[in-house]
C-alpha cells in the first residue's frame, strides 16, 4: 500500500522535477536577448496593432524605433502621449504630432439610378456598374466603414457616415474599408475640407449631384496662401499652407467647403 | 517491407485523416477548430504546429508510458503524467524554436502554447495506449491525427471565409452558422467510412 502511493509519488514527482530542470536551464542557455529599450517602447505603444504607422505591428514598430529606422512620433492612436514617453526611453526630443482627424469627403445629395438588391455592403454596390448613386464618386451608405471601426466612432446619418472625432484614434481602417476612397485626413485642429471627391467635370457633377464640387476655381483665386487647388475637377487643400482662415468656404458658390473641429 | 506493415502504414495515415477524422469523428479538438478558422492563414499556421506537436508529444507520452508508467504499474496516472510531459515538452521546444527559428517562431509562435493542454493531443496520447500502438505507428498515427486536423480546420476556414459573405439571418451570424457547418462537414466525411473495407 505504501510502496504504491510512494512509486506514484516518486515517478511523477521525478518527471515534474526532470522537466523543471531542463525548462530552467534551457532557459538560461537559450535565452533571446532583446534590446532593452525595445521592450520598453513597447510598452509605451498602445498594443493595439493597428498598423497606422506603417509597420505590421506594435512589436514591428517597436524594434524600428530601436534600432533607429523609424520616427518615435508615427504611433498614432499613442498620441503624443506614447511620443513622449518613447522620447524619454531614447532620451531625444520628439517632434510633436500634428492633431489628425478623419473626415468624410462627400456631402451627397444624388438619386439612385437602379434599385440596388445585392449584398448590403459597400464593396459589393460598388462591384456592380459602381453603385446605385447617379454620381459615381459618392458615398454608397452601406456602412462598410462603420464595420471596420474598431472603437465605433461612425455613425450613419442621411446616409453619410459621422465620424465623432473625440473617439476616433485616426486609425485609417475605415479609410482603407471604403471602396470609394472617400475617408481621408485632415490635417489640424481645426480647418476646412471639401467634402467631395468627384472628378466629372462641373457640368456632369452638377447634373448627379446638387452639393458636388464643380472645380470652379474660385477658392483657388481667393486663398491668399497658394493652399487650395483644384486637380481632377475636384478641390484639394494642401494642410502644410493652409492657415485656416476660411476664404475659401465663403466665396464657395456650392458651399461645399466645410468647417471641421477636433477637440482635444 | 511485409503487405501487413504496408497496408498499417495506409491505414494509420489516409485512414485517420479521412475516416477517422480527429475533429469531425472524434469531436476532439473542437476548441481550436473552432478559434483558428476564422482565417485561412491561421488555420494553416495552428494545423502545422498540431502536427508538428502531436508527433513529438505521441514519441514522448509513449516512452513515458512504456518505461515508467507499465513498469511501476501506475497506468492509472496516464493523463496527468501525459498532461505533464506534453506540456514541459512543448515549452522546451518553443525556446529551442525561439533561439534558433526566429521565422519559423514568428509563425508557430502563439499557436504553440494554445495547443500544450489541448484535448486533441492528450487524447492522441492516450489512444495510442488504448490501440496498443509501437513507437512508429504511434508517431505515423499521431502525425496523421494531427493532419486531419490540419485538413478540417482548412476546409472549414475556407467555407467559413466565404460565410462571411452570406446574406444570414442575424440570430444564426457568427457562431451558430459556422457549427451548422462544421455538422454538415461532419456528415460529409461520415461518407469516408469503410474506404479500405
Amino acid at each position: 500500500m505504501y510502496k504504491e502511493i510512494l512509486t506514484a509519488i516518486l515517478v511523477l514527482g521525478g518527471i515534474g522535477l526532470l522537466f523543471a530542470i531542463i525548462l530552467a536551464i534551457s532557459g538560461i542557455f537559450f535565452e533571446v536577448k532583446k534590446d532593452e529599450r525595445v521592450v520598453m517602447i513597447r510598452e509605451a505603444l498602445p498594443g493595439a496593432n493597428c498598423g497606422a504607422c506603417g509597420y505590421a505591428g506594435c512589436d514591428a514598430y517597436a524594434e524600428a524605433i530601436a534600432s533607429g529606422n523609424a520616427k518615435a512620433n508615427l504611433c498614432i492612436p499613442g498620441t503624443n502621449v506614447s511620443a513622449e514617453k518613447i522620447g524619454k526611453i531614447l532620451g531625444i526630443e520628439v517632434e510633436k504630432q500634428k492633431t489628425r482627424a478623419m473626415r468624410v469627403m462627400c456631402c451627397k445629395d444624388v438619386t439612385e439610378t437602379f434599385d440596388y438588391v445585392g449584398i448590403k455592403t459597400c464593396a459589393g454596390e460598388a462591384a456592380m456598374f459602381r453603385g446605385a448613386n447617379s454620381c459615381n464618386y459618392s458615398c454608397l451608405g452601406k456602412g462598410d466603414c462603420v464595420a471596420a471601426c474598431p472603437n465605433n466612432a461612425i455613425m450613419m446619418r442621411n446616409g453619410i457616415p459621422i465620424i465623432d472625432a473625440n473617439i476616433c484614434t485616426e486609425c485609417g481602417l475605415c479609410a482603407k474599408a471604403c471602396p470609394k476612397g472617400l475617408i481621408k485626413y485632415v490635417i489640424g485642429d481645426y480647418g476646412y475640407y471639401v467634402a467631395c471627391s468627384s472628378r466629372d467635370t462641373g457640368k456632369v457633377t452638377k447634373a448627379n449631384c446638387k452639393n458636388g464640387c464643380i472645380g470652379c476655381r474660385i477658392c483657388e483665386k481667393k486663398c491668399e496662401y497658394d493652399a487650395i487647388h483644384v486637380e481632377n475637377n475636384v478641390a484639394s487643400i494642401d494642410y502644410e499652407k493652409c492657415t485656416a482662415c476660411g476664404k475659401c468656404a465663403e466665396t464657395c458658390p456650392v458651399k461645399v467647403i466645410k468647417k471641421y473641429c477636433v477637440n482635444n | 517491407m511485409n503487405g501487413d506493415t504496408f497496408k498499417m502504414i495506409i491505414y494509420l495515415s489516409f485512414g485517420t485523416i479521412l475516416m477517422e477524422n480527429f475533429v469531425l469523428s472524434n469531436f476532439l479538438g473542437i476548441c481550436p477548430f473552432l478559434g483558428t478558422s476564422k482565417k485561412l492563414s491561421s488555420a494553416v499556421g495552428m494545423g502545422v504546429a498540431v502536427v508538428f506537436t502531436m508527433a513529438i508529444a505521441s514519441a514522448a507520452t509513449w516512452v513515458t508510458n512504456e518505461y515508467l508508467l507499465v513498469p511501476n504499474g501506475l497506468e492509472y496516472l496516464q493523463t496527468i503524467a501525459f498532461i505533464l510531459v506534453i506540456a514541459g515538452l512543448v515549452q522546451f521546444i518553443e525556446m529551442l524554436i525561439k533561439k534558433f527559428l526566429p521565422p519559423l517562431y514568428n509563425a508557430l509562435g502563439i499557436y504553440l502554447p494554445l495547443i500544450t493542454t489541448n484535448c486533441a493531443v492528450l487524447g492522441v496520447a492516450i489512444l495510442n495506449v488504448q490501440y496498443e500502438y509501437n513507437l512508429w505507428q504511434s508517431v505515423l498515427y499521431s502525425a496523421s491525427a494531427g493532419a486531419s486536423f490540419m485538413v478540417a480546420t482548412i476546409i472549414f476556414a475556407g467555407i467559413r471565409e466565404k460565410i462571411d459573405f452570406n446574406d444570414i439571418p442575424k440570430c444564426f451570424k457568427g457562431l451558430p452558422i459556422a457549427l451548422i457547418t462544421a455538422a454538415f462537414l461532419s456528415m460529409a466525411f461520415t461518407g469516408f467510412q469503410g474506404l479500405f473495407g
